[in-house]
């Protein structure tokens, strides 16, 4: 146990860097894009004491370096500035905006790992088959097919043409379940095809190999064990581990295709802000986004790792490395 | 020798049989040439996009991407001088979406060509030197990693401005790291082979080894992710067209051709439809190669 939280700490301290380096980075790029924020957001009746209030009140007469430690302290503390657009607080843009995402995430991560796993399985029994030939290529569409272009296609079909669900206007979880499962359903079905194609492929690989070459597949066949026992509790158990350092990195690429998503079906969450923020150059709110996601894909990688550690027997009893 | 031509014979009607009897069968066919098609089926479909977004608009003598007129606005499916109909400006579709696809076509090859120059020669930095080069350089590229792609390729893009050549910057950006991963790991392999073991022995400098002896054998291993980094590449670079960040109209790309399309769907979605179509096919025959690599070089 001792061991475990050695190891954890470490990863903690290494993870610093690549957060400062982040937000650091993405701060100079941001600020520096912005060029001169007061004449673009005051526009042509800018006086030269409006613009000066303006550069006082957003801090903006220190130096670039300067502002990014001042940016820091104060988001430390959680206040992350105020929009240049909309002279709201940027935590409160994005605490707004925050839950439609996460919605979006976590139900997409669900639909394609409530797909993923079960087919994959399922392909693994009877590989080069039927059921594994049309699996790899519903995959391989799902691999190539741009997620806004799916979208466009499902909200036609099902919103337009059909009537199934509601094609705008996004329902509060807390208001009405099924009327915020109807608006999110789309969106978290197109975001998964692409993550169910990615999980399929890499699931089936790491199964079959194992079924082909593995000496305890074997032992257990000769054995008797029945065919699903042993793909479930040998076989499958044993792919969780490459599976879960693979969920861990992808929640980045999720959170980038809600950018797109958001925007194909008008949902008003965190990528919809971010990406009206950036093309509008409202630098306090891209670089708040910016810290919040990559915080929260540093942590997603941390808690890979320790849910790595803690689940693999062989870190945990400390045999290898 | 009496026995011989009895015995050859024999062996080679045995042989033969199965191969003569599949040989005319369709199935037989198929199995014998599937691995050749798989391959040469989806380089093909690359090829002939490729040809006609650039030879297209000149070869089959269609209408300019731009500078439609109003009164032709949003024709539908075969309608007379356009093929695929019009955009809600009178634009030819089929026109605008080959020289849309030049765009994608581009980007997709400059960038993985550029990406894997660059993010190779730091793999291989990185694994041959190792020490403390190799952590900080490691370490710089799990900053990157921990952006979002697409969200750092839209920082990028619109903090250089939008055009093709300033996409193409952000792009190379994202691919660095793969390459340089990918060619570290090589290069650690390839680096306690024996003919390196070899040079080092003659007295070879690390330069001349590093130049001559690794980085041609990590060649094959960047060749072989080729296809799947053109196709990716090709799907980020739509998606930012699509956000606005990248190539924006009236200049045709295949991502803001759909942004565009996408807000009349209601009414024509061919709009959507034929980028999207286009961007599809050629994305899917990428990827059909890079797993036939995958398979043949692949590890």
């Amino acid at each position: 146990m001792k061991q475990i939280l050695q190891l954890i700490g470490r990863r903690v301290i290494q993870l610093v860097p690549v957060a400062l380096g982040a937000t650091f980075v993405s701060f100079i790029m941001v600020n520096l894009q912005a060029g001169n924020v007061a004449l673009g957001i005051l526009g042509n009746g800018a006086t030269p004491t409006s613009i000066a209030q303006f550069n006082r009140q957003y801090g903006l007469n220190h130096a670039l370096l300067y502002r990014y430690f001042a940016w820091l302290w104060h988001a430390l503390h959680g206040n992350f500035g105020q929009s240049y657009e909309t002279q709201q607080s940027v935590y409160s843009e994005i605490s707004q905006r925050f839950p439609v995402t996460l919605e979006l995430v976590i139900l997409a991560l669900l639909i394609a790992l409530l797909t993923a796993i079960p087919s994959s399985i399922l392909v693994a029994r009877r590989p080069m088959k039927f059921v594994d030939w049309t699996t790899r290529s519903v995959a391989m569409v799902g691999l190539s097919m741009p997620n806004f272009v799916l979208g466009a296609v499902l909200l036609f079909v099902f919103a337009v043409k059909i009537h199934l669900v509601p094609s705008i206007g996004y329902v509060p979880i807390t208001q009405s379940l099924t009327g915020n499962l109807k608006i999110m359903i789309l969106p978290a079905i197109t975001l998964a095809f692409g993550f169910f194609a990615t999980y399929t492929r890499i699931l089936r690989g790491d199964m079959i190999d194992q079924i082909m070459s593995e000496e305890y597949v074997q032992t257990a066949k000769s054995k008797g064990l029945s065919e699903f026992r042993i793909l479930i509790r040998h076989v499958f158990k044993n792919s969780i581990f490459s599976f879960i350092t693979v969920l861990g990195t992808n929640l980045g690429v999720l959170i980038g295709g809600s950018v797109v998503i958001e925007q194909v079906f008008s949902l008003t969450g965190m990528g919809n802000l971010l990406q009206s923020s950036v093309l509008q150059k409202d630098a306090p709110v891209v670089q708040g986004l910016v810290a919040v996601i990559c915080v929260a894909v540093v942590t997603a990688n941390l808690l890979t790792d320790i849910a790595y550690m803690v689940l693999d027997p062989r870190i945990r009893y400390g045999s290898a490395t | 020798m009496a026995l011989l031509p009895n015995a050859f014979p024999d062996d080679i009607a045995v042989q033969a049989q199965p191969r003569l009897q599949s040989a005319g069968t369709f199935r037989g066919l198929v199995r014998r040439h599937s691995g050749k098609v798989a391959l040469w089926g989806p380089v093909t479909i690359f090829g002939l996009i490729v040809l006609a977004c650039f030879l297209g608009p000149w070869l089959f003598n269609l209408p300019a991407y731009s500078d439609g007129s109003l009164s032709q606005a949003n024709l539908g499916l075969g309608a007379p001088g356009h093929l695929f109909g019009t955009d809600p400006l009178g634009n030819d579709l089929l026109s605008r979406s080959f020289v849309g696809g030049r765009v994608s076509i581009e980007v997709g090859l400059g960038v993985t060509l550029a990406g894997a120059l660059i993010g190779s020669n730091i793999g291989m930095f990185a694994g041959y030197f190792g020490g403390r080069v190799d952590t900080i350089i490691m370490r710089l590229i799990d900053v990157q990693l921990a952006f979002p792609a697409l969200i750092l390729a839209l920082l990028i893009s619109e903090y250089l401005g939008p055009s093709e050549f300033h996409e193409g910057i952000a792009l190379t950006v994202l691919t660095i790291p793969n390459y340089a991963r990918l060619s570290r790991a090589a290069t650690l392999r390839i680096r306690e082979r024996e003919f390196v073991i070899a040079a080092r022995i003659m007295g070879a400098n690390r330069h001349h080894i590093s130049i001559r002896h690794i980085y041609p054998n990590i060649i094959p291993s960047l060749i072989t992710i080729f296809p799947i980094t053109i196709a990716i590449v090709m799907l980020v670079e739509a998606a930012l067209s699509f956000l606005g960040a990248g190539i924006r109209p009236p200049a045709p790309s295949w991502g803001n051709m759909i942004a565009t399309g996408q807000t009349i769907i209601q009414t024509t979605p061919i709009d959507v439809i034929v980028p999207g179509a286009f961007l599809f096919v050629t994305v899917f025959s990428l990827n059909l190669i890079g797993e036939q690599l995958r398979m043949r070089f692949g590890r």
